[in-house]
């Protein structure tokens, strides 16, 4: 999953302005690292990753609570994967020398300085990163060498919300979102960059609430999230399990605080939001989110499929247009203005995975059959 | 270092090798690879031993050696030895690019169809002098079997289109059978449960395979009809990756939501349901549970009040012991966050460590005390996470009405005990 977002061109730009006079960038570590080390990095565990910008790699690494950055010095020139990757399950396998049943792809995020797909992958009891360029060639993340900062969360000592749903990088921070595992909560850490190699002591971290399904308030896990900025003001953009997505507002939150998120539309039941990302097209800014639809498949082929949602809607702000009020998408109706500005895309039918590349255009792992795929394609 | 495999290794080389020789007769070869090849020297095993085979040739072929440490057998490594210079002359840096890739490669064999996979294993090269070291970036899995192959095309002067030309087996010994892992408990532990329950906790005895959990639990209902998709299907595995959570889907036990409106909840009053997992569920370590594990429980009338703290029931020990405080509850709680939601504090707010339990089902709570017990006034401090087995909490239901406007909630409640001298 890859999130760069706008205002991470403004964060690229200035690391680029701010850098000695030479062809080459600041690098990533002395962009947004502080107390960086140097190589002999070992995962416990991988999660979800997504990339900032200069080839800075976060990975959640759920066995510490940890969010990891990795400084990759991968930084471009654009090498697009040049055809399609079938039965990646059976290629990674090989390329780590275990059987298919002994590596899980938790998940996939696309170097968009680069081009080059990042796989976060456990096989047997231990944690990889494997690359795919634009040949199809595997290779792996040389952890031994590459400098990162490991900034645990203030939860490690128990680990209940170690479990890292989504993470992104902003201009000024990184922002994890957790799940309990014993609590029916949330919480949105803020880490403010540089980040610091250790305890994440200044983090803030906040219990979201939103009010969903009609007059009901829950609390729920935030499944994805995309950071958002209206107003001048910051929000993260979440989708949740049962399905709503709501706003959360992130400026001068404290620590502990609890944040009240305002749903501004309803995705439908029986659907658990995996990616989100926004792209443009046809004059209209989309956030594209690709869902796991866990019954009958009322859109396609497969129980994986996409759905992309007209931006404007996240700008609701009346009680006429959100929480209880906020739109639900007819299920009847796949498009056009009856679907309320949710649209199936179906380029994404099959994605369990997605990345974005560079706006429409998005790596993506898709069931294919019995087998998954690894490929690019391109958005409507 | 230790040649674990000899035997079926050699005899593996000579079926691949005479493969080899047909191959080299039947294609165009230069001289060069020919006079190479033809002269190869095979040795199996580790460098250090003197038990070998060879496969044929003079004194100037090559020697590929198994190293594979007797205390770290995943930790094997390929050496690639002997040959003629101009051979190694052109594994020097500067030469095509992937030479050395090319050169010596190592793959896994498909434990089923017994094919080399065409993808190489990722591996380390180390050129030193006329020795090549394949070292995979990766443990080898115990228990399987590899191939090492030395191509013929990455010699100078051959057709790049030509088939590998000599491939050696071996295996990795498998570790001893693992311990069979089991369920310790399940929580709730109870046989009745509210029907909008949320969540269970199962306890095994050691780390699960992980990433297919779901494929291996169902919820069946008492008329042997499997409940469709009653899980929210998302691992969540505690620190030491022992136990998993298992929620109920939120999403069907919520009321207005429309997954709940649409197929309605996972559970209904007054039915008997059973939590089965699979007995062919294996452990992190490959072996399976064994034996099906069921666990049999009515649902009863949903919950949805806040949990009330006034109907806990006090029993407080005497000074000068470290006899448990007892709390009774008039229902089951979370089992997980009893055992973190709950502290004990003097009256000035210093914490008392102590060890907690729970007993008759999560209906009973005790804290006994790390010290004996000073005489005094004492604060249970409920933390407003604390839930039951529907998710309400003592500060708010789980599913808050917001048609009703209340006070902001605490983030803790207090119930205060006292310790008495202890009667003379």
């Amino acid at each position: 999953m890859s999130k760069i977002k706008p205002l991470l061109c403004l964060a690229a730009l200035l690391a680029i302005t701010i850098a000695p006079t030479s062809a080459s960038a600041i690098s990533a570590a002395d962009a947004f690292l502080k107390n960086v080390q140097q190589g002999d990095l070992s995962l416990r565990s991988v999660g979800r990753m997504s990339f900032g910008p200069n080839g800075l790699l976060l990975v959640a690494e759920p066995g510490s609570a940890s969010v990891v950055a990795i400084d990759t010095g991968d930084t471009g020139p654009v090498k697009k994967l040049k055809r399609r990757l079938d039965d990646i399950d059976s290629v990674v396998a090989a390329s780590l020398g275990v059987q298919k049943k002994g590596v899980r792809i938790v998940d996939l995020t696309v170097n968009p300085a680069s081009g080059l797909i990042y796989l976060s992958v456990t096989v047997n009891k231990q944690a990889a990163i494997l690359t795919v360029n634009e040949d199809g060639k595997v290779g792996s993340l040389d952890l031994k060498t590459l400098p990162y900062v490991k900034a645990t969360l203030p939860t490690a000592k128990n680990a209940k919300f170690g479990r890292m749903t989504d993470l992104a990088f902003t201009e000024d921070r990184i922002i994890v979102a957790a799940t309990s595992n014993e609590e029916f909560s949330n919480k949105i850490y803020s880490l403010p960059l540089p980040l610091k190699h250790g305890v994440a002591a200044d983090v803030i971290s906040a219990e979201t609430y939103h009010v969903a399904h009609g007059r009901w308030e829950t609390r729920a896990p935030i499944q994805s999230f995309i950071p958002y900025k209206e107003d001048g003001k910051n929000y993260i953009v979440g989708a949740f399990a049962c399905t709503p997505v709501a706003k959360f507002p992130i400026d001068g939150i404290a620590s502990g605080a609890k944040i009240r998120g305002t749903s501004v539309l309803e995705l439908g039941s029986g659907n658990r939001p995996r990616d989100m990302f926004t792209y443009k097209s046809g004059g209209k800014t989309w956030v594209v989110t690709n869902t796991e639809r866990f019954k009958a498949n009322l859109f396609g082929p497969s129980k994986y499929w996409g759905a992309r949602i007209d931006m404007k809607y996240l700008e609701a702000k009346g009680a006429d247009e959100t929480n209880k009020k906020a739109p639900r998408r007819n299920v009847k109706k796949t498009q056009g203005p009856e679907a309320n500005g949710i649209e199936v895309v179906e380029e994404l039918f099959g994605v369990v995975l997605v990345s974005q590349l560079q706006n429409d255009e998005v790596v993506v792992l898709r069931e294919t059959g019995d087998t998954r795929a690894l490929e690019l394609t391109r958005l409507p | 270092m230790k040649l674990a495999t000899l035997g079926r290794l050699n005899s593996l080389a000579c079926l691949e090798l005479e493969s080899l020789r047909s191959h080299l007769n039947r294609v165009k070869t230069s001289a060069f690879i020919r006079a190479a090849l033809a002269a190869l020297f095979l040795i199996a095993g580790a460098s250090c031993m003197t038990d070998r085979q060879v496969i044929s040739g003079p004194d100037r072929g090559f020697n590929i050696s198994i190293e594979q440490p007797n205390e770290a057998p995943e930790n094997t490594s390929i050496v690639l030895k002997g040959g003629p210079d101009q051979f190694w002359k052109s594994l020097l840096p500067g030469g095509p690019p992937g030479r050395l890739k090319e050169t010596l490669s190592l793959s896994i064999v498909d434990e089923q169809t017994g094919a080399i996979a065409e993808q190489p294993i990722l591996a380390d090269y180390n050129l030193d002098g006329n020795q090549l070291r394949l070292t995979p970036r990766f443990p080898l899995s115990p228990g399987e079997d590899y191939a090492a192959t030395i191509s013929a095309t990455a010699a100078p002067n051959t057709s790049s289109t030509r088939r590998p030309s000599l491939t050696l087996r071996f295996s990795v010994p498998a570790r001893p059978t693992p311990e069979r892992p089991e369920i310790l408990a399940v929580y709730p532990s109870g046989d009745v449960v509210p029907s909008n329950c949320l969540k269970f906790y199962v306890q095994f005895s050691q780390p699960m395979r992980q990433g297919e959990t779901f494929q291996w639990i169902k919820l069946i209902r008492q008329n042997g009809v499997e409940v469709p998709e009653p899980f929210r299907k998302v691992e969540l595995w505690s620190h030491d990756e022992k136990r998993l959570t298992l929620w109920l889907h939120p999403g069907r036990q919520k009321r207005g939501v429309n997954l709940n409106e649409e197929i309605g909840p996972i559970l209904e009053k007054d039915q008997t349901y059973t939590l089965a997992i699979s007995s062919e569920w294996p452990s992190a370590d490959g072996a399976p549970l064994g034996k099906p594990f069921q666990k049999r429980f009515k649902a009863n009338a949903p919950q949805r009040d806040k949990i009330d703290l006034n109907a806990w029931r006090l029993h407080s020990p005497a000074a000068g012991a470290r006899q448990p405080l007892h709390v009774d509850l008039p229902s089951p709680l979370d089992w997980a966050l009893l055992h973190s939601k709950l502290t004990i504090e003097t009256a000035k707010g210093a914490n008392v460590p102590g060890a907690i339990s729970t007993a008759n089902h999560e209906t009973a709570w005790r804290f006994a005390p790390q010290n004996n017990w000073r005489a005094g006034i004492y604060r249970i401090v409920v933390d407003a996470g604390l839930e039951d087995l529907a998710g309400n909490t003592p500060v708010r239901p789980f599913e808050k009405d917001i048609s009703i406007t209340t006070d902001a909630a605490p983030d803790s409640l207090h119930l205060t005990f006292t310790i008495g001298r202890a009667s003379q």
